[in-house]
């Protein structure tokens, strides 16, 4: 039979309603709260009792205490006074039970409960939340793919690209609603202490924590999905192992904290221990990760078996003795496989054939290349001019112009599928059929 | 912040503050103001805590001893002086509570 339990409780820090509701059921069912571990609380077995929970809050405290300083135990001691034990702490927030039946509350004047909140959140959650917003926000405005000057096709058919700045999208939201949540919180606590006397209860989002957290695993677990089916192998590979990585990082950091602690070191030096070794695990571990996904596995990784192209260099040329270069990239709403095939010296087959993978996208993504070219004729910086489709096949065809000279390029449109493909010579008859058939699936 | 709402004081600020003419603890500020108000009045830890804190920081009580994690405190003649002020407030909103109903309560 298990002696300890552990759970995660997507709460927000100044949700003390919630938390002490918890408790107080954990110990019904036998489990009372003992401290946390990483993400998780932590519960021992108890006989199941009826206990009255609070939350209180000690501004002063730390994590990275080994044990309650002068003030905190004076504290604890008052409460004691009035039958509230110390069940747990997490920083500054402190877990109190009562076995009496109808306790004196540990806090009994909302104004002063407010602003000992309020201090308490200033010490560390807010300035966490504050930064966690800042870098979020930092990184959204330096992205390179929000730049309006990326061909939007490279964009949608990164799924590790949509996935990152999903990601940052969703901490932006998360940390905003969090910082606007708790604000308000307080401005209307403030008032009804001012104006009532009363404390409101805690207010706390926790749907829409869970959510998040919920589409962050659903994002991750596409994000991989996707790289595995669409070519993105190497980066599906990365994530993973920085995620394992990271997790070890924390668990280890974790170790440290509670080894300091056991060994009564200072608050100071538990926290140098704990924050460095966060550090350099964190720096050792995303090197490591780089220089073994890279170094070592990225040519099994990378490359791609050419027997899988839909068109290559021997379709359309004699010679067999050709360089290559493959890339594919994928995500849930389009792939992209760019492929460059030559002799050195002889013919060359360059194509970039983006498939639209959601057939209600197909006319919003073709419309998105359309309006380029109706607007300065060109697309991802070339200029293209309307040529005649009937040769090609396609639905529209284009061909790139380099100062009004026309070039061997063209933009073929066929369906769900838009394909760049330039050749050396002008292209025969049966070349424009055999592109037709291989990448615009015409006549397959 | 606490200066600006020291000007009216609630019963908990009150009665803590009267409890201190004499020395004493935290501890039996707890014990003492439940037994000073009939169990009327009760404050509580936390809050205790953080009234002795801000009233040693406007200098209306001071510390006078530790032992162990006991601290005692006492008034302090600005303590007094708060003290009185309220009892003048809550002493005039009595008479202007007699102004006004003490001839309906004569008949």
């Amino acid at each position: 039979m298990r002696d300890k339990k552990r759970d995660f409780l997507p709460y927000s820090l100044y949700d003390y309603d919630a938390y002490a509701r918890h408790f107080a059921k954990m110990a019904r069912r036998g489990w009372m709260v003992e401290g946390t571990a990483p993400f998780t609380w932590v519960y021992h077995r108890c006989e199941p009792r009826e206990l009255t929970f609070a939350v209180s809050y000690f501004a002063r405290a730390s994590m990275f205490d080994t044990e309650p300083g002068e003030e905190q135990s004076e504290f604890i001691a008052f409460c004691q006074r009035t039958g509230w034990r110390l069940a747990a702490t997490n920083a500054q927030m402190q877990v109190f039970y009562n076995e009496r039946p109808d306790p004196v509350s540990i806090e009994t004047d909302p104004a002063l409960e407010v602003e000992t909140i309020h201090r308490a959140a200033k010490r560390m959650y807010l300035p966490l939340i504050w930064i966690m917003l800042g870098l979020g926000v930092l990184q959204l405005l330096t992205d390179r793919y929000l730049d309006p000057a990326v061909f939007p096709l490279t964009f949608l058919s990164h799924g590790s690209t949509l996935f990152s700045l999903a990601v940052k999208l969703l901490l932006v939201v998360y940390t905003a609603v969090e910082l606007g949540a708790y604000f308000l919180w307080l401005c209307r606590a403030r008032r009804a202490a001012r104006e009532t006397g009363t404390m409101i209860p805690s207010a706390g989002h926790r749907r829409f924590n869970v959510a998040m957290l919920a589409l962050t695993g659903i994002l991750l677990i596409s994000s991989l999905v996707t790289s595995v089916l669409y070519g993105e192998r190497l980066y599906g590979f990365i994530v993973v192992l920085m995620l394992v990585l990271m997790a070890a990082a924390i668990f280890i950091s974790w170790k440290v904290r509670k080894l300091m602690m056991r060994r009564h070191a200072s608050r100071t030096a538990t926290m140098l221990a704990t924050f460095g070794t966060a550090i350099v695990l964190s720096v050792v571990m995303v090197m490591g990760t780089l220089t073994v996904a890279l170094g070592y596995f990225s040519d099994d990784l990378l490359r791609e078996n050419p027997e899988n192209l839909p068109l290559t260099f021997t379709d359309l040329y004699e010679g067999t003795d050709y360089q290559e270069s493959i890339r594919r990239d994928g995500s849930p709403i389009l792939t992209c496989l760019s492929v460059t095939q030559f002799e050195v010296p002889g013919d060359s087959l360059e194509y970039t054939l983006y498939e639209v993978k959601l057939p209600f996208l197909v006319d919003p993504l073709r419309d998105l290349v359309l309006r380029d070219l109706e607007k300065d004729g060109t697309v991802d910086g070339e200029h293209y001019l309307e040529a005649d489709p009937a040769p090609w096949s396609a639905d529209r065809a284009f061909q790139r112009d380099w100062q009004g000279e026309p070039l061997n390029a063209w933009l073929l449109l066929y369906g769900g599928r838009i394909v760049f493909i330039s050749v050396d010579s002008d292209p025969t008859p049966e070349l424009m059929t055999t592109v037709a058939a291989k990448l615009g699936g015409k006549g397959e | 912040m606490p200066r600006a709402k020291f000007q009216t004081m609630t019963e908990q600020m009150f009665y803590t503050l009267l409890c201190l003419k004499t020395e004493c603890c935290g501890m039996d500020i707890l014990d003492r103001v439940p037994e000073m108000t009939g169990g009327a009045v009760n404050v509580g830890s936390g809050t205790l805590y953080t009234l002795l804190e801000q009233f040693c920081a406007v200098g209306w009580i001071r510390e006078t001893r530790v032992e162990g994690r006991r601290r005692s405190y006492i008034l302090t003649e600005a303590g007094r002086e708060a003290l009185e002020r309220e009892y003048r407030r809550i002493q005039a909103q009595a008479e202007d509570y007699r102004r006004i109903f003490g001839e309906e309560d004569q008949k």
